[in-house]
């Protein structure tokens, strides 16, 4: 890597070089089977140079030919892309806890026999279909500037979602768990799972109608990915989004209070640098309802005249082999403040309303606008602060800037998800229209 | 490379492996605004390890060729413990020996033409939205992704294809300052470069709709009487049924499977569809799947009826039926998975105006913002469409996404036009991104569909 950035310091003003190597495995546990064991070892490069205040960029997975890499990072200085940014020079990042050395000791074998135990011990609470998928691994990261900046990065992952399905569906619900390493899941944790499944199992059909609303922690990625577009540095540059001109205003219920804190380290992938090098930091986006900042990588602030906020990820939303990406702003670490209500309590808190099980559709509609138009899948009926039974074929619609501002009120507690977000609370909401076939 | 990948496996014994390598040359250029944001055209690669061993299989993806060795260590170790797990026993079903090396007929070879011209090209259509005044931001990406396939099996088989994909695809962003509103754009295929020039009529329409959009009322939500447009119905048959015809699905969902029994009527009895990857020129061709199986048409539904599905070696010999060549892998990051190749409602005899005197009372919904199913259940949004009054096509309506029951919306369909269409921009995201993965219908009038709305 150092031979390559001293090639390009002669060549150009500055270069980056990013190197990752990840190695996982997967294990797939379907209706009390073991159905699939995977392994994947993947590596890859990505050069950034500046020149003449212009940008270039290349990547490949292969070193076999370092100079291939180089020439097509001067290649690409032809798209004339002009940023006066500067690489990071500064070394100086919080140590953060995001490896736990006891994961390469963590084999298929005992990920098998942890699902399993799952599967067995639901079996016996649940007539459903029940899947589990476990992955496990580590990832490494390495960032270079020919600024003087180099930065390594280190985390293991162990994360588990176990599924019971509905009948007649490939949907259901699903319980999450996550560590640095391996850890048995919690069967208490497991039994309250399981008691709310049973509770949902009955079919009745529901009269559309305007109510209470309760997203579960893994299915608010709905209003979160949309949040995301919203605040996104680069849709604040180009000016499509309908927060451009609405920092420290009211947008959601005071209730509500949403931020990226990629340096906690209680949950795995914390990160202390972005993927440019960049010093992260707890970024406030949402304060008790009072939109407080827009996110950005070095490319948009400098678009924009700030400082990148270290939200400059290689991610995408259908995944891409990463040394591909260029860095984009990125929310990777949401959170929302808990509030006071257990799960229970927000149930009992509901006269006639849904829970959202899961969604289809996430990603139709118009994002940036704020809609959203859902399949509810699975839909658990409330009626007077009881669990009814399950609804087919509903669906719910809005848009995230007038349902945000109708908070019931918060769940007093944290549940890691995967999708938008690190750790989520459910969240209660009034006054969403709910269709249902009659 | 062949020979390399024989020589890999010759070192295994009484077992089945498959091995593929792959270089994939993604060539990019990312207007965002009227700014370029990014050029690149890199070359990526990688290996895909598969091992049958003891009647278990186990997949291992790695990109240094010095990883062979730990590779089939891991790929090894893991066909061990499932072996002696309760484990679900895999077999292949048996596929001829193929030995061939295909490289498709493009009309117009991207890689023949200049990075400057595809540049240019991409700047000229950027440029279209702009023309109208309400367009606030365009994104519009050329991507021509070249994946260059070696395969070879302990069988005796050895192919070599390569799959060439172009387009140019995007959003045109629109706003009256009080609404934002966003429409797709996108030409392509899999047949050369030609297919991107002279389409400015894409990108004026196209502009035109996302205008006309901000005046459009947001629809009243509810259950009606609707005509899906080709593409849109294109997507309903992908999400809605195709996804219940790949066997993986539903291998391990007894109740699943149950409903999707060979001779199961499950649609109306005009309804007939297919899977058919074999056409050359339509987006979703290829020769040989990523297990060396040769593509092969299958026909899913005829008059409502389930006649075939789509496998991969180890689902046909499950389910006792023939393989037909639908596993397909994104690129060298993944072991091959059940995929659709080109699905489509196979056209009937009612021209539009037909069906729109037939709906009387409706909505029509045109084009696609996605989709996805749970089993039973499926949501997909449309970008546009109108409101249908006394068979006369009057105000147009937004935000619309619409859901249903898979078999009673089958049943629904109440007629089909003539005029089938298939997409030229496809994809489908089931673990990996399929970019081939290509869809179609005419025209289709559905009953009691459910349409969510504020």
């Amino acid at each position: 890597m150092e031979k390559i950035l001293s090639k390009m310091g002669k060549k150009v003003d500055s270069a980056e070089l990013y190197h990752y190597r990840t190695a996982f495995q997967v294990v797939k546990y379907e209706n009390g089977k073991l159905n699939e064991l995977d392994s994947s070892i993947q590596s890859g490069y990505s050069l950034r140079i500046l020149k003449n205040k212009t940008l270039g960029f290349a990547y490949t997975k292969n070193l076999i030919n370092p100079d291939k890499l180089i020439d097509g990072a001067l290649d690409s200085l032809k798209a004339n892309i002009k940023t006066n940014f500067k690489f990071p020079s500064q070394n100086k990042i919080p140590r953060l806890n995001t490896y736990n050395p006891e994961i390469e000791q963590v084999n298929s074998l005992i990920v098998t026999n942890e699902c399993r135990r799952i599967n067995e011990f639901l079996r016996t609470k649940l007539d459903s279909k029940i899947d589990i998928s476990a992955e496990f691994g580590t990832i490494n990261v390495n960032i270079q500037n020919t600024r003087g900046l180099e930065l390594n990065y280190r985390a293991s992952l162990y994360i588990l979602v176990c599924s019971a399905i509905f009948p007649n569906t490939a949907s259901g619900l699903h319980y999450i768990f996550s560590n640095k390493s391996f850890s048995k899941v919690n069967l208490k944790m497991l039994n309250k799972f399981a008691e709310f499944y049973q509770m949902a199992k009955p079919i009745k059909k529901l009269k559309s109608g305007r109510m209470k609303v309760l997203f579960l922690p893994a299915t608010l990625y709905v209003l979160l990915w949309r949040l995301g577009s919203g605040t996104n540095g680069s849709n604040i540059y180009y000016k499509k989004s309908p927060l451009v001109n609405k920092l420290n205003e009211k947008i959601f219920s005071e209730k509500l209070t949403i931020y990226d804190d990629p340096l906690n380290d209680e949950y795995p992938l914390a990160r202390a640098f972005d993927d440019e090098g960049t010093s992260c930091r707890k970024l406030m986006i949402v304060e008790n309802g009072i939109l407080k900042n827009f996110y950005y990588d070095l490319f948009y602030a400098d678009k924009m005249g700030v400082s990148s906020t270290g939200n400059g990820f290689k991610s995408a939303t259908w995944g891409s082999e990463i040394a591909a990406l260029k860095p984009t702003p990125s929310l990777e670490n949401i959170f929302i403040k808990p509030g006071n209500k257990s799960l229970n309590e927000l149930i009992s808190s509901i006269d006639r309303g849904i829970i959202v099980g899961g969604v289809l559709g996430a990603h139709s509609g118009n994002i940036i606008n704020g809609d959203f138009s859902v399949g509810i899948e699975p839909c658990i009926y409330v009626e007077k602060g009881e669990i009814l039974c399950r609804v087919k074929n509903t669906m719910i619609a809005g848009n995230i800037y007038e349902v945000m501002k109708n908070v019931v009120d918060v769940e007093n507690e944290l549940h890691p998800v995967f999708m938008f977000g690190k750790a989520l609370p459910a969240i209660l909401f009034d006054d969403i229209m709910v269709i249902s076939s009659k | 490379m062949i020979e390399r990948l024989k020589s890999f496996l010759s070192k295994l014994d009484g077992v089945y492996a498959d091995i593929r390598y792959e270089i994939k040359t993604e060539t990019k250029v990312v207007f965002s605004g009227k700014e370029i944001t990014e050029i690149s055209s890199c070359p990526t690669d990688g290996f895909v390890l598969r091992l049958l061993k003891n009647r278990s299989l186990s997949c291992v993806t790695f990109t240094e060729e010095k990883d062979f060795e730990r590779a089939l260590k891991m790929a090894t170790k893991n066909a061990q413990a499932m072996a002696k797990n309760n484990r679900i026993p895999v077999d292949f079903a048996r596929v001829k020996i193929v030995k061939d090396s295909f490289i498709p007929e493009l009309n117009e070879d991207p890689e023949r033409v200049s990075i400057e011209e595809k540049i240019e090209l991409l700047r000229h259509y950027n440029k279209i939205p702009y023309e109208s005044k309400t367009t606030i931001h365009t994104d519009f990406t050329y991507s021509e992704v070249i994946r260059e396939k070696f395969f070879v099996n302990t069988e005796g088989s050895e192919i070599r294809e390569k799959l060439v994909t172009t387009r140019i695809a995007g959003t045109i962003t629109s706003s009256d300052g009080k609404i934002i509103q966003t429409v797709r754009a996108g030409i392509g295929g899999s047949n050369g470069f030609a297919i991107l020039r002279n389409r400015e009529d894409e990108f004026v329409r196209k502009t035109e709709i996302a205008n006309e959009l901000l005046k459009a009322k947001p629809v009243t939500g509810g259950v009606y009487n609707v005509i899906l447009n080709q593409n849109l119905a294109g997507v309903f048959t992908h999400e809605a049924f195709g996804h219940f015809s790949e066997a993986d699905l539903i291998e391990n969902n007894p109740s699943m499977r149950r409903r999707m029994k060979i001779g199961a009527r499950l649609g109306a009895e005009i309804l007939n569809i297919i899977d058919d990857p074999t056409t050359p020129g339509q987006l979703g061709f290829y020769k040989y799947d990523d297990e060396g199986v040769p593509a092969q048409p299958v026909q899913l539904l005829k008059n409502g009826v389930l006649m075939g599905r789509l496998h991969s070696r180890r689902t046909a010999r499950a389910f006792r039926e023939l393989p037909n060549g639908h596993c397909v892998a994104e690129d060298y990051r993944y072991p091959p998975i059940i995929r659709m190749g080109t699905i489509y409602i196979q056209p009937a005899d009612k021209k539009f105006e037909e069906l729109i005197q037939i709906l009387g009372d409706g909505l029509y919904l045109c084009d696609s913002m996605g989709g996805q199913t749970s089993g039973e259940n499926f949501t997909f949004g449309a970008q546009f469409g109108y409101i249908v009054k006394n068979g006369k096509i009057t105000e147009m309506i937004r935000d619309i996404n619409i859901s249903g029951n898979l078999s009673e919306t089958l049943n629904n369909i109440g007629a089909i036009g003539n005029d089938l269409k298939l997409c030229e921009v496809g994809g489908c995201g089931k673990g990996q991104m399929n970019i081939r993965s290509c869809y179609g219908s005419p025209h289709i009038l559905i009953k009691g569909v459910i349409v969510g709305g504020r």
